[in-house]
C-alpha cells in the first residue's frame, strides 16, 4: 500500500499547508489590515518583529510543520512528474532517494533556521 | 504477439499544451503542475534566503533591500498568483481524488453528463475565487508597493 | 458536394522509416462521416490507405482515430459538423502505428489483462446457472453499469496526458475495467487487484484531466471510475468495506426457467 500511503499523505499534508500558508501569507502580507484590527506595528519583516516572532513556540512549531508539510507535499509532486519520464524501476528508485534527500536536507536546514534564531541566538 | 516498434506515436510532453485540444479541465492540470513546479522552487529559495537571518541583521537587512527592486516584486507576484491558483484549484483536485465532487455512476445515455459536469459548478466557483484573489494581490502590488 | 481534404498521417512498419503527410480531396455530401470520406479515398484515390473499421455505427470500436487533433470515432463523426475544410487524420496517440491509421492496440490489451477483468469469487467458482445465483439489486447494478458500456476504442488511451509521457502507466480503460469489477457485488477480487491500483503506474499518477472522460465516445466516464476507486483504496487502508459481497441464494431453484425464455423465433415461425 506504499503509494496509496504516500498518495494519502500527499493529500492530508495539502489540507494543513492551505491552513497554515493561508495563515502564514496573511501574516507577511496582510499587515496593513493586521496593523488596523489587531493594533501591530512595522512590518513584518522588520528585525524586531520576527525577533518577536522567533520568540514565540506557537510560531517556531508551526514554521516546522509548514515546513514538512510543504516539502513533502511538492517533492511527492515533483516525484510523481518524474516517474512519468523515466519509468524504469532503477528510475523509480534514483528518484525516490532524490526527492527524499532533497526534501530532507531543506527541512533540516529550515528547521535549524527556525529553531535555532530567537532574541538570544544573534 | 510480436510488438511493432517502428514508431512509438506517444506525444510526450507535447501533449500538455500543444498537443490537440483540451477540455477546461485538461487546462487547469497543466496549470496546476507547472505552478506547482514553480512554488517548490519558490520554497527552495525561500528556505535560503531566509536563513540569511542566522548571519546578523546587517546581512538580512541587506538581502531584503535587495527584494525590493520591481523585478523581484513581479516575480513575488507570480508566486502570489501560482499559490492562489494551486490551492483553490488543489480544493477541488482533493474533493474530487477522494471520490466526494465526481457523482455517482450515472446512466450513459446521449447527451453524456459525467463527472465532468458534476464537478463544473465547483470549478466556476473556485475560479472565480481565483481570479477576484488574483486581481486583488495586483491592485495591493500597485497601489501599496512595498 | 462540397470538397474538403483529408490530410492524414501514413506510415507502414513494415516499409517506411518516418511518418509522413499526404493530402486527399473527397467530394463530401450531408450526413457524411468521416469514415465514409476515407472509403471514397480507398476506392477512387489509393488503394493503399490503410484503417479499421467494423461495425460503422460506434459500436465495435474499432475505428477510433485522432481526428483533427481530437481522439474520436470515425464512424460517430459526421465531416460537416467538424466545420473545417481540411481534416487531419492520425493514428492514435500513444500506441505503436502498425499502418497508416491502424494502432497496434496490443498494449492496452495486456495491460486489461493484467488487471483480472472477470468475476473472482473467493473460495471457489461462479454458482452454476439454474442451480443458484447472485442477487443483485438494481442500486447494484448502477455501481458498475456505466463502466460496463466500455468498447475497448483506445480513444481515452490516445488522450491521456500521464499515458502521454509513461508508456507503464495502466491508462483509463484498463482502470475503468478494474473499478468495473471491483464495483460489482458479485465480485469479491478487490484484494487481487489492489497490487495493480497500488503500484507505480496506477492510479496515484491521475489527477483528473479528465481528458478520457470527454473523449469517451460511450460515454463510461474513466476519470469517474479512477476517483471513486481512490475512495475505495482509501476505505479499505482503514479496514472500511463497503459493502459485503452478494451471496449465493437458492429460490432461482424454484423458478420455472422455461418459463423465463424469451420467444425469440415466434415471429419468424408465423411467417
Amino acid at each position: 500500500m506504499r503509494e496509496t500511503i504516500y498518495w494519502l499523505l500527499n493529500i492530508v499534508c495539502a489540507v494543513v499547508i492551505l491552513v497554515l500558508l493561508g495563515l502564514h501569507m496573511g501574516i507577511m502580507h496582510l499587515d496593513g489590515v493586521l496593523a488596523a484590527l489587531l493594533n501591530t506595528s512595522g512590518h513584518p519583516l522588520a528585525w524586531e518583529n520576527m525577533l518577536e516572532r522567533a520568540g514565540s513556540g506557537f510560531f517556531k512549531s508551526t514554521y516546522v510543520l509548514l515546513l514538512a508539510t510543504a516539502l513533502f507535499h511538492g517533492f511527492y509532486g515533483l516525484r510523481t512528474m518524474l516517474l512519468e519520464y523515466w519509468s524504469s524501476p532503477r528510475a523509480e528508485h534514483i528518484v525516490t532517494v532524490m526527492c527524499w534527500a532533497a526534501g530532507l536536507t531543506l527541512f533540516f536546514t529550515g528547521a535549524y533556521v527556525t529553531i535555532s534564531f530567537g532574541p538570544g541566538a544573534v | 504477439m510480436k510488438q511493432i516498434t517502428g514508431n512509438s506515436n506517444r506525444i510526450g510532453i507535447w501533449r500538455w499544451l500543444m498537443g490537440g485540444r483540451h477540455g477546461f479541465e485538461g487546462y487547469l492540470y497543466v496549470l496546476h503542475r507547472i505552478s506547482g513546479v514553480a512554488l517548490l522552487l519558490f520554497l527552495s529559495m525561500h528556505v535560503f534566503f531566509t536563513g540569511s537571518r542566522l548571519l546578523g541583521q546587517e546581512t538580512w537587512e541587506r538581502l531584503m533591500s535587495m527584494t525590493r527592486g520591481p523585478v523581484f516584486v513581479f516575480l513575488e507576484y507570480l508566486v502570489y498568483c501560482a499559490f492562489i491558483f494551486h490551492a483553490f484549484n488543489g480544493v477541488r483536485l482533493i474533493l474530487i481524488e477522494l471520490g466526494i465532487a465526481v457523482g455517482r455512476p450515472d446512466h450513459p445515455v446521449f447527451p453524456y453528463r459525467g463527472s465532468i459536469h458534476k464537478q463544473r459548478p465547483l470549478m466556476i466557483v473556485l475560479m472565480i475565487v481565483t481570479g477576484i484573489l488574483i486581481a486583488l494581490g495586483g491592485f495591493d502590488l500597485l497601489r501599496f508597493p512595498h | 458536394m462540397n470538397q474538403i481534404k483529408f490530410k492524414i498521417r501514413r506510415y507502414s512498419s513494415a516499409t517506411d522509416t518516418a511518418p509522413y503527410w499526404q493530402t486527399f480531396s473527397v467530394e463530401t455530401e450531408p450526413g457524411m462521416t468521416v469514415l465514409q470520406g476515407l472509403q471514397q479515398i480507398r476506392e477512387r484515390l489509393d488503394a493503399t490507405l490503410a484503417w479499421r473499421h467494423s461495425c460503422r455505427m460506434g459500436v465495435c470500436g474499432s475505428c477510433a482515430m485522432i481526428i483533427n487533433s481530437e481522439p474520436q470515432l470515425a464512424c460517430n463523426t459526421q465531416i460537416q459538423n467538424l466545420s473545417a475544410q481540411m481534416i487531419t487524420l492520425e493514428a492514435l496517440w500513444n500506441f505503436p502505428v502498425a499502418k497508416d491509421l491502424v494502432p497496434d492496440l496490443m498494449p492496452m490489451f495486456e495491460k486489461h489483462r493484467d488487471i483480472a477483468p472477470y468475476l473472482i469469487r473467493d473460495g471457489g467458482d461462479l454458482p452454476k446457472p439454474g442451480e443458484s445465483e447472485l442477487r443483485q439489486s438494481p442500486e447494484e447494478l448502477n455501481e458498475f453499469l456505466q463502466f460496463s458500456s466500455c468498447i475497448k476504442c483506445g480513444a481515452c488511451m490516445a488522450a491521456c496526458p500521464t499515458l502521454a509521457n509513461d508508456p507503464h502507466f495502466l491508462g483509463p480503460m484498463p482502470l475503468t475495467a478494474t473499478h468495473r469489477y471491483n464495483s460489482d457485488s458479485r465480485d469479491t477480487g478487490f484484494s487481487k487487484r489492489k497490487e495493480k491500483m497500488d503500484g507505480h503506474h496506477s492510479i496515484a499518477h491521475c489527477h483528473y484531466a479528465a481528458e478520457c472522460t470527454r473523449v469517451c465516445p460511450k460515454g463510461v466516464d474513466p476519470a469517474r471510475a479512477i476517483q471513486l476507486m481512490k475512495r475505495d483504496l482509501v476505505l479499505d487502508l482503514f479496514h472500511f468495506s463497503r459493502r459485503s459481497p452478494a451471496q449465493p441464494c437458492d429460490t432461482c431453484a424454484t423458478v420455472d426457467h422455461d418459463s423465463l425464455k424469451a420467444p425469440v423465433f415466434t415471429a419468424r415461425e408465423k411467417n
